[in-house]
């Protein structure tokens, strides 16, 4: 129950953070794309999407389990080893580790994985979940049988190894091994992606120029994704590569505009994104008053937060406004 | 052709990630990939077989670790592992030239791949068969003599400095191919201010010199374990239909390579698929493109 509880609390963030789990989804539709994240609706008919984990991604985890299962078994053949010459019972310890061996070898997965949600503890580590391929958390049968195939999945052995399990999934869409088919599972990635509220602009120029911007243009949606997403790069451009990018759609712009045609690119796509965004949300969270040096100075750079940040140690949600 | 609607999802993604995306490329695209990779293939392994076959062309007994036919077979081993190693970016020419177009278009045609790469030969030539040292490597063959006993000089000094040359090359300047066959710049320029292919290498590479080699080093380690896997996998259904679990000097011969090649096919879509992402985090080129699409949409609207 605790365990179902906390897939659903994950599921509800997963949720929350839908837009921008996927940020390749303003490209093209989703079915048309190769990409490695899946649309997962649940019985209840809500949407998630989820980047699925393929083998390469698995493969720390893996590495990770199975050296904590070394470590493990080490130890304790240690200490047995250690019981058994002391107190005589050799045999009886020596049958102890050879069922440890066979304990840790099937179910060291099974059990963890039920345990902790999905998660053994180098998934957790690396931040990989086991989940049902209808989104909802696995049970212990699951959990235990797709650990046990992993045998098969392993198929052959020494030289050949995984190659069964890397051809199935090669041919899933999912990234399923033959474990996964038979159980319904599938292995995702739980990163937590920022949600970046509009971003400010604290250069007078990018008002000041806004206002100039013909009251009448109205921005259509795909400009106003795309501005959002120029301005959101933007900061980790040098001033060159920005006049560069911003060059290809800023030119038409000016002309449109009859703005002087040596406006600085990157000030009037700000400008643009300042108009869309911020300046209908009221006097307040506009930018300082627009005295000062002329917006339609030519390639000025625009003075945005994100490089002057007052504190070194802040991470980039924030250095943007909401 | 609309620049912000791709086939592959153009986003950041880590090493990892990329390499699980290139299974999904590979499963799309099988068909063309398995055809644009071996025209380029084929010649190659005809070449190395022509080179250096004749090394397992000695009576062979039972056992692969037959002390006498030892030699010959990691002589054969070795010389084949460089030659392959050394080879591979050029055999991914038609491949990164589909990919490169594959991009935007859902299916491009064989005849525009192969006549795009043809354009671009004299530099794929230099890059590739000069700078990134292939002809000396098939040359260095020529300086041993066919049935002569090992010479360590030529076959282990000097293919494998140019083995290790070829590597450190690799390492630093991964992308050479993509800079030549998809961003088409010239060899040289007069105009100083052309951006030629050095160039370009110089500012795509440049910045990020370590990350790219420490991916180089993470994708060598994955390169070796899928190379065992194929030919284990080789080996086990030699077993299983012919009966044959000792690896034969046929297998070697043939198989040896063709596990080889097909591990560099897959690592081929890799490297395109790291050179999207050094570009999405170096150049914001997926802001860029859309850029360009919506430039593309305003210009359409104001006509």
């Amino acid at each position: 129950m605790v365990a179902e509880r906390s897939a659903l609390a994950n599921n509800l963030v997963s949720c929350i953070t839908l837009p921008t789990v996927a940020p390749g989804a303003w490209m093209a539709t989703k079915s048309a794309q190769i990409d490695s994240t899946v649309e997962i609706v649940t019985p209840e008919n809500i949407a998630f999407h989820y980047q699925v984990a393929g083998p390469f991604r698995r493969f720390p985890a893996y590495l990770l389990d199975l050296l904590i299962r070394s470590g493990l078994i080490t130890l304790v053949v240690i200490v047995l080893g250690f019981a058994g010459a002391l107190t005589g019972m050799g045999g009886i310890m020596t049958a102890g580790i050879l069922m440890l061996l066979f304990v840790t070898e099937w179910f060291y997965g099974g059990v963890f994985e039920t345990w902790m949600n999905g998660q053994t503890p180098g998934k957790w580590i690396l931040g990989i979940r086991v989940l049902s391929t209808d989104g909802q958390p696995i049970n212990g049968l699951q959990a235990t049988l797709r650990n046990i195939l992993r045998a098969v999945d392993m198929f052959p052995p020494i030289l050949g190894m995984c190659s069964i399990g890397l051809l199935s999934m090669t041919l899933t869409r999912r990234y399923q091994r033959l474990g996964d088919i038979v159980c319904g599972t599938i292995v995702v990635v739980e990163e937590r992606k920022w949600l970046t509220g509009v971003a400010k602009m604290d250069d007078a120029r990018v008002a000041q120029l806004a206002s100039y911007i013909p009251a009448d243009y109205r921005v259509s949606r795909t400009l106003a994704k795309t501005l959002a997403a120029y301005v959101d790069r933007r900061r980790f451009f040098s001033i060159p590569r920005r006049r560069e990018v911003a060059r290809h759609l800023a030119e038409p712009l000016l002309a449109q505009f009859g703005f002087p045609l040596d406006t600085s690119y990157d000030l009037l796509l700000c400008a643009l994104y300042y108009r869309t965004f911020v300046a209908d949300r009221g006097n307040e969270e506009r930018g300082a008053s627009a005295i000062g040096t002329s917006p339609f100075s030519p390639s000025a750079p625009v003075n945005a937060p994100a490089e002057t940040p007052a504190n070194p140690f802040d991470i980039i949600p924030t250095q943007t406004g909401n | 052709m609309q620049l912000d609607t791709t086939r592959i999802a153009i986003r950041e993604r880590n090493l990892l990630d990329t390499f699980d995306l290139a299974l999904h490329v590979l499963r799309d695209y099988f068909k063309p990939l398995l055809i644009t990779f071996f025209v380029a293939v084929i010649p190659l392994m005809v070449i190395n077989d022509l080179l250096i076959g004749w090394m397992l062309d000695v009576e062979y007994r039972d056992t692969f670790f037959y002390m006498e036919e030892a030699g010959s077979i990691w002589r054969f081993w070795w010389c084949m592992t460089c030659l392959v190693f050394i080879e591979a970016p050029l055999a991914s020419i038609f491949t990164t030239s589909f990919l490169g177009q594959a991009v935007f278009v859902a299916q491009p045609p064989y005849r525009e791949v192969f006549r795009d790469v043809g354009k671009m030969w004299a530099r794929v030539a230099w890059c590739q068969l000069l700078v990134r040292a292939i002809l000396p490597a098939c040359l260095v063959f020529l300086l041993v003599d066919r049935y002569d006993e090992f010479n360590p000089t030529v076959e282990l000094l000097l293919l494998g400095s140019l083995a290790v040359y070829a590597a450190f090359v690799r390492a630093i300047r991964p992308f050479i191919n993509e800079i030549v066959l998809l961003e088409k710049n010239p060899l040289r320029s007069r105009n100083p201010t052309a951006i030629t292919i050095g160039k370009r290498s110089k500012d795509l590479h440049g910045p990020s010199g370590g990350d790219l080699f420490a991916r180089w080093l993470a994708t060598a380690m994955f390169g070796v374990l899928l190379t065992i896997c194929a030919f284990g996998m080789f080996l086990f259904c030699s077993g299983v239909f012919l009966n044959d679990w000792q690896p034969g000097p046929t297998m070697l011969r043939y198989l040896y390579p063709l596990a080889m090649w097909v591990v560099a096919g897959y690592l081929s879509v890799v490297r395109f698929l790291g050179y999207l992402d050094l570009r999405i985090r170096h150049e914001g080129w997926e802001v860029e493109l859309r850029l360009r699409a919506e430039a593309a949409r305003q210009a359409a609207k104001l006509v």
